[in-house]
């Protein structure tokens, strides 16, 4: 057993295509090394699990112990929670929870799985939701396969997560997409402020008014420099963001990282 | 931008890390309560050694205060009150009732402690007795020699008596 270097899988879904990539990990390297990648592509929803097990399968004689999962932003869901004031249980705030997902989205919270930043100070915090069925199908999957499984992220949120040292100050959309689904977000000084979530958009005119919506619930404080704002992309759809984004008016500026890692493109 | 701690991954998995920190944790406070403990016990040992070394430092001045002069007179007078001192005047004067014989008077005791003699003046009507006296001090065991040092007559209320000097060198 090599302590310095261990194969690791990630798997990257999207609800119509499964991705399974080796990478190597190694202790002096910030970044893993691409070994091989293996693409299923499921024909219909409920062959889903069939192909996630068949990716699993691809590398199973490198023997990976661990696995990385991405999915799609397809498959989940993101909204604000503000925090009622007084809440002092977790049932409290799981009601308040429940509440918001309902009156966002019009459908019964039974059956999603909510994840949020929890951060005990703060008032507004980000919530991601999951179905609870998908949630464990995946998770038997992996288990089946004999991977541990480090984490199970959305996409959006592996963008946040990429190179957030450089997005700690000021304030910064993020922009992250696949052929699936679009999501946009706002941090300032660190700290989320907003972020959505929908379907991909069938032309760049809907994709740019879409965009213009949603910069707009957000505009800078008053007195605030506005050439502070900057707009980062990520993902298969970046190329064409950024150059909507362009339109979005002189505040924004264009940033888009040349590199980004393991995360699907 | 904080890193957003959203994971779908059950926590089983950062269960070890949790453990983990916690042991670590709790091993910082243990060996803290450990270090904090040493160092009461080092700081309690080091009062000790500089109250140590402060009576070490009195106790050399004690020593080194010059001693009083003594003049000679003095010595000589110390020295003569220790001989006297280490006299055996207990066995001694048992020794001398033992050897007394009736009609005897011990006059006078005159211990010489530098030559380990002891004068004795006796009085008594016959010289018989007083030679009596004299054998028996020469058998007993606390003197080692019995020597007449003089005599002389003298005429008392009674009649006449013989006085005799001995000087009888203990052991």
């Amino acid at each position: 057993m090599n302590i310095a270097s261990s194969k690791h899988l990630l798997l990257v879904l999207a609800p119509d295509a499964i991705e399974a990539r080796l990478l190597e990990k190694r202790l002096a390297r910030s970044r893993p090394r691409l070994l091989a990648r293996h693409a299923v592509w499921p024909a219909s929803p409920d062959a889903f699990a069939k192909g996630l097990a068949d990716a699993c399968a691809a590398f199973a004689k490198e023997n990976p112990r661990h696995a990385d999962v991405v999915l799609s932003d397809a498959f989940c869901r993101y909204f604000m929670l503000r925090r009622p004031a007084g809440t002092a249980r977790r049932a409290e705030l799981d009601a308040a929870l429940a509440a918001r997902f309902r009156s966002l989205f019009g459908e019964s919270p039974d059956g999603w799985t909510f994840v949020s930043e929890q951060h005990l100070w703060a008032g507004e915090e980000l919530v991601c939701a999951l179905p609870s069925t998908f949630q464990a199908q995946l998770l038997a999957t992996l288990r089946q396969a004999g991977l541990s499984i480090d984490s199970i992220r959305p996409y959006w949120v592996c963008c946040a997560v990429d190179r957030a040292h450089e997005r700690r100050h000021g304030r910064h959309w993020l922009l992250g997409g696949d052929r699936h689904a679009l999501t946009l977000g706002l941090f300032e000084n660190g700290r989320c402020l907003g972020a959505h979530s929908r379907r991909a958009l069938a032309t760049d005119e809907d994709a740019r008014q879409w965009l213009i919506r949603e910069t707009a619930l957000f505009p800078p404080a008053s007195g605030a420099p506005t050439t502070s704002d900057r707009i980062w992309t990520y993902g298969a759809v970046a190329g064409k963001l950024a150059s909507l984004s362009e339109q979005l008016g002189e505040h924004l500026g264009i940033s888009q990282p040349a590199a980004f890692g393991d995360i699907a493109t | 931008m904080s890193t957003l701690a959203i994971d779908f991954a059950p926590r089983r998995t950062r269960a070890l890390w949790l453990f983990l920190l916690c042991a670590g944790i709790a091993l910082a406070v243990l060996v803290g309560l450990r270090a904090h403990q040493l160092t009461q016990a080092l700081d309690a040992a080091r009062a000790r050694g500089v109250a140590l070394e402060r009576q070490g430092a009195l106790r050399a001045q004690t020593a080194v205060e010059p001693a009083r002069a003594l003049t000679k007179a003095q010595v000589t007078a110390i020295n003569k009150a220790v001989v006297a001192l280490n006299t055996p005047w207990p066995d001694l004067l048992a020794a001398l009732e033992r050897a007394r014989p009736d009609g005897v008077a011990l006059l006078r005791l005159e211990p010489r402690p530098a030559q380990n003699t002891l004068r004795i003046v006796a009085e008594a009507e016959s010289a018989a007795a007083l030679f009596a006296l004299a054998e028996a001090l020469q058998r007993d065991a606390h003197f080692s020699s019995v020597a007449p040092a003089g005599q002389e007559f003298a005429d008392t209320e009674q009649g006449r008596r013989i006085r005799l000097a001995l000087d009888a060198t203990w052991k």
